[in-house]
């Protein structure tokens, strides 16, 4: 029994806002790492934690969760910058096991934190203003993912926008490039870096709030989050904002694609398998220079 | 290897074994209690076959459950299936799980894959067999059919797996220690530390990563059947990352590389975790876990040594009195 | 015999995207030579080694060691056959004491520990490693100490060529001193065949039995420390690119 046009041609559309998403939480990961190789397994736990705090404040508001933002972003700036004073500056110079070790402790405590406040149901914020769906014929728009697919595309460009065309974009690009001579060109390094982990981690609370538009929160989608995110990464190399947004969206299609034609569970593993073969075939990513 | 290296070797693990069955005796045979002792000595086998490839080798490998699940799951159902005993199913286990480990290093190492990307693929593995396994189990929970005797490895009481249990820890303890002692493990050390230069002091890095790649995963595909008996049932929730994250907690929070310290901490969590779960359990739930992360990050911060920093000086000082005595 | 040739490199080129870091070099080196491999920074000297030890795959040429074909080879089993090589960047082993360190080294030709231990010990005291701080961790030891331990980890495996790169960057004139002693000890008494690869002057023409001079990719010249000292060709090469 083959599947219908219209439900290929939506389920990929799905797919599409989703992988913007994606797009937007991969980009804080990969600043983090490209700039400072950091490697942080906590990211995804970061947008759980945002996704409980967006789920307290717009049911306890009546709001939508995207207004949410104007809270979570400078909290979860603020948030990243005590982390980097307090847990990663320490690690900076160790041996990458001791600083994968740390963030996966960071995870680790912030998925217990979620677990032990809010036990494992998902939860939902209640009052949306985008729960509409546009009909368009054979396909129909959920505009909340629509919104939110526009605005993480909009934020990835601006970011875009502030490393190619700002001062502070070109510090942060001489630091990532290399830090010694970046250093010696009178650049703080320990400003950039500071600034970078805070951004990222700032990003995360925006992901967290277009997240509960539609999604849900529970203390296990930062694990998957996270390892999704690093799929993206490891696919689209650590090359630029177009290798980026273009395996998101393979991601996102390939996800929603699976999960419309084969099963919930499948569309679950398959990201991973594909990120195994990759990592055989081409260690540098599929976007990646060699 | 020369007499006094067996005796260094074998020693600690019988000393440990021997210590361990006395415990059944020292707690009146209460089965909370033994229950409890075999948890922790799995566990603590656990994170010493972890300590293989990542204390010593320095992979952070966050597969390991991926391991216990497949080898365990596997000597389970050809029991209750096909009535096979466990004694040939935990070798099976061992089999399937080192194939599985190398099918997936092989590639891996050949392409120069660590790590980060080392770590993610392991974690990748964990979530591959979690849905993989929905979809051949179901999302059930099973709950093995009571059967009885040595056949089955499984008892009315929980002594005779726990002394079963001492006999493969000791084991564990011991191969670590052989290694630790042997070119291998001088091997491993120097890939953790330094791959390219290992490399050019004559070190075949691949071979000896999938080395311990396979022995590790094989230590665990044996162990699997006895960790699904203590938990008393299976699941594709078996195939768990959380709990191959708190292997690697063990492992690192012990010390890379460092048997006493890993036993000690695989000891110690375990007892912490029941303590706060006795106390706090209905309030919350995941307590001990955020205590160990905690945990983690400070070692991590602090003293990279974890543990070991500890035991080391401790075992060092007992060492070199056994040395006193056969010289 | 004693004009054997060991390493015989002929026709190797390297080039990483658009820079040619070698450029078509051939040379020789036969038995119980020193032989001082010069050249501006980037002149390809690190390069040069890379491709010998199996760290690089020459693009193009060929390398001979003991007159088999090596080239492309992976590191480990060009050690094997008897290349060694030091670090101009020190790779050292932090979380091992030092004499495990070359203890790893040592196992190249042997399975037993103990006698690798004995080993390292013995070649510990010949480059002259305070044998107190044996059993010091990696981590605390100093970097003229460290440079020692990389070069004990290398002769330990017990190589007949041995590549030494940079051994005395960032160190004081006396310490340089003690290295260059060791250096011609480790030729003298061990027999080791050495590729010096240097970039301060007076050391390497202080020890070399022969200079070859490398300029941006290209062997530039050859020939003993005096004769190199006078050829206009590398006086230029170093003072047209920055003097030393």
């Amino acid at each position: 029994m083959l599947p219908s046009p219209g439900l290929i041609f939506q389920s990929v559309l799905d797919g599409v806002f989703l992988g913007f998403l994606y797009s937007l939480i991969a980009l804080g990961l990969s600043l983090v790492f490209g700039v400072m190789g950091i490697i942080n397994f906590a990211h995804g736990d970061f947008i759980m934690l945002g996704s409980y705090l967006v789920w307290i404040l717009a049911n306890g508001l009546r709001s939508d969760p995207s207004f949410m933002s104007l809270a979570t972003v400078p909290l979860f700036f603020v948030i990243g910058a005590a982390i980097y004073m307090t847990i990663i500056r320490p690690v900076l110079g160790k041996e990458p096991l001791i600083q994968i070790a740390v963030t996966v402790g960071i995870g680790y405590v912030l998925q217990n934190f979620a677990l032990m406040m809010f036990r494992a149901e998902p939860r939902a914020v209640q009052t949306t203003y985008l729960n509409l769906y546009l009909n368009l014929g054979v396909v129909s728009i959920h505009l909340a993912k629509l919104i939110s697919a526009f605005l993480s595309l909009l934020i990835v460009l601006g970011v875009h926008y502030l490393l190619t065309k700002t001062w502070v974009g070109l510090a942060i690009r001489a630091t990532a490039y290399d830090r010694e001579v970046a250093s010696l060109m009178g650049i703080n390094v320990g400003k950039i870096f500071l600034l970078v982990f805070s951004l990222g981690i700032g990003l995360t609370g925006l992901a967290a709030s277009l997240w509960m538009t539609f999604g849900q929160a529970d203390p296990y989608i930062g694990s998957s989050f996270g390892l999704l995110t690093w799929v993206i990464i490891a696919l689209g190399g650590l090359g630029g904002v177009s290798g980026l947004i273009a395996s998101s969206l393979i991601v996102g299609i390939i996800q929603s694609l699976t999960m419309t034609l084969v099963s919930p569970t499948v569309s679950l593993a398959i990201p991973y398998v594909v990120f195994i073969m990759v990592l055989w075939f081409r260690p540098q990513g599929l976007f990646g220079k060699v | 290897m020369n007499p006094r290296n067996v005796i260094t070797v074998i020693l600690p693990a019988l000393t440990v074994a021997l210590i361990g069955t006395t415990i059944p005796f020292l707690v009146g045979f209460n089965q909370y209690y033994v229950l409890l002792a075999l948890q922790s000595v799995i566990m603590a086998s656990i994170a010493l076959a972890w300590n293989i490839i990542g204390g010593y080798a320095g992979q952070l490998d966050l597969a390991s459950f991926a391991y216990v699940g497949l080898g365990g799951i596997l000597a389970t159902m050809l029991m209750t299936e096909y009535n096979v005993t466990p004694w040939l199913g935990m070798f099976l286990g061992a089999g399937v799980s080192a194939a599985l480990a190398f099918t997936i290093g092989f590639p891996l190492f050949r392409f120069g894959i660590k790590g980060v990307w080392y770590a993610l693929s392991t974690a990748a593995l964990v979530v591959i067999l979690h849905e993989a396994s929905i979809m051949f189990l179901g999302p059930f929970d099973y709950y093995i059919p009571f059967v009885e005797g040595w056949y089955y490895l499984r008892f009315r009481t929980w002594e005779n797996l726990y002394y079963f249990s001492l006999v493969v820890l000791a084991f564990v303890i011991s191969l670590n220690l052989y290694i630790s002692r042997s070119k291998i493990g001088y091997y491993l050390k120097a890939i953790r530390e330094d791959e390219v230069a290992a490399e050019a002091v004559g070190i075949d890095v691949r071979k000896y990563k999938l080395l311990a790649l396979v022995t590790y995963a094989s230590i665990l595909g044996f162990i699997g059947y006895l960790y699904i008996v203590s938990q008393r049932t299976f699941s594709y929730n078996t195939f768990s990352g959380p709990q191959s994250v708190y292997v690697a907690i063990v492992g690192i929070v012990g010390g890379l590389g460092s048997v006493s310290g890993v036993f000690s901490a695989a000891l110690i969590l375990k007892i912490v975790e029941e303590y706060l779960r006795g106390f706090l359990g209905g309030v919350l739930p995941g307590l001990h876990l955020l205590l160990f992360g905690s945990l983690l990050i400070i070692v991590g911060i602090l003293r990279p040594g974890g543990l070991s920093s500890l035991t080391d000086a401790l075992t060092k000082k007992i060492r070199v009195r056994i040395q006193r005595w056969y010289s | 015999m004693s004009n054997a040739v060991v390493l015989e490199v002929s026709g190797l080129s390297k080039r990483f995207g658009g820079i040619v870091a070698l450029n078509n070099v051939s040379l020789k080196i036969t038995k119980r030579e020193i032989v001082g491999i010069i050249g501006p920074n980037g002149a390809g000297k690190t390069t040069l080694v890379n491709c010998v030890t199996g760290i690089y795959r020459p693009d193009s040429g060929k390398v001979f060691f003991l007159g088999e074909d090596i080239t492309g080879k992976p590191p480990h089993l060009i050690a094997l056959k008897g290349v060694a090589r030091t670090w101009q960047k020190i790779r050292p082993f932090y979380n091992m004491s030092v004499i495990e360190a070359v203890t790893a080294g040592a196992l190249l030709r042997t399975k037993d520990v103990l006698k690798a231990r004995e080993e390292a010990t013995e070649v510990l005291e010949f480059v002259g490693f305070p044998k107190s701080k044996f059993e010091m961790l990696g981590r605390n030891i100093t970097l003229i100490e460290h440079k020692l331990v990389d070069l004990a980890r290398a002769i330990a495996t017990k190589p007949k060529l041995l590549f030494i790169d940079e051994v005395v960057a960032g160190l004081r004139p006396h310490e340089v001193d003690v290295i260059a002693d060791v250096v011609r000890r480790v030729n003298r008494e061990m027999g080791i065949t050495l590729g010096v690869i240097e970039h301060v002057m007076r050391f390497v023409m202080s020890i070399s039995d022969r200079i070859v001079v490398l300029h941006e990719g290209r062997l530039l010249t050859q020939g003993t420390p005096a004769e190199v000292a006078r050829d206009p060709l590398v006086v230029e090469a170093y003072l047209g690119t920055k003097p030393v």
